[in-house]
């Protein structure tokens, strides 16, 4: 299950399960997003790799119009997901205290 | 446990129901859950890609084992695909020239202690399977009255 809304200052907060049939979901979402967008995972548990496949696009559209996306509040699972991935070094995230 | 999930992308929610009641919470942190989800979602997900339309369901067998958590996926009337001779993913490249897929298997290999692969040609089945470590002694596929079996 997967929540994805924007927020009143503008971020954008996503929670649950980011997974290959939600990924349609959170990718329709995002298209619609536009500049640096604060992407608030706090309450992400998971991501696949459809996941990620959502993240990457989503950045490569915003960056190419000098935009983002800054991930905060990500968990050390997810965390370990993006290192992995090399996505660590491709957006900014900001791991939960 | 063991139970057999239609060939789609929308069995993916009944997949983890499945895993939860598999995994009691004594066995695995939610690390080592999510691992076992992640890896079974990736496997499960490139057999539906790489399979013809209309083939078997896949089966998913979980069971505790030494320690750990063992799950065997099947895959039917399919031609052979050694998962394990897959290529990691190129992850250190810039942004521009990442380009999306590929990072299934990477993550996979990343995330479980073992995976492996058998190809039975007699009935054209596509097996495999990986192992994850408990953080405590596993209970997956347990006998209720009490010891383990590695097949429930």
């Amino acid at each position: 299950m997967l929540t994805i809304n924007s927020g009143p200052d503008g971020s954008v907060h996503i929670a649950g399960r980011l997974d290959a049939a939600e990924a349609p979901v959170a990718q329709a979402f995002l298209d619609r997003v536009a500049g640096t967008v604060n992407l608030d995972c706090s309450r992400l548990e998971y991501i696949s790799s459809a996941g990620l496949g959502v993240l990457l696009k989503t950045q490569k559209r915003l960056m190419t119009a000098a935009g983002g996306l800054r991930l905060t509040g990500v968990s050390r699972h997810v965390r370990d997901i993006f290192v992995y991935s090399g996505f660590d070094q491709i957006i900014a995230i900001e791991v939960a205290e | 446990m063991r139970q057999a999930f239609q060939r789609r992308i929308e069995s993916l929610g009944e997949i983890f129901r499945f895993t939860a009641a598999a995994l009691t919470v004594e066995a695995m942190d939610a690390k080592q859950r999510n691992a076992v989800d992640l890896a079974i979602e990736e496997l499960f997900t490139n057999m539906i890609k790489y399979s013809r339309p209309g083939s078997a369901e896949v089966l998913i067998e979980i069971a505790g084992v030494d320690g750990a958590v063992v799950v065997t996926l099947t895959d039917a009337d399919v031609e052979p695909f050694d998962v394990t001779m897959a290529p990691d993913a190129s992850v250190d490249v810039a942004l521009e020239q990442r380009q999306p897929g590929g990072l299934g298997l990477h993550l996979v290999r990343r995330l479980v202690d073992s995976l492996s692969y058998e190809y039975v040609p007699e009935s054209r089945e596509s097996r495999t399977s990986f192992r994850v470590m408990c953080s405590r002694p596993s209970t997956a596929g347990s006998n209720p009255r009490g010891g383990t079996h590695a097949d429930d």
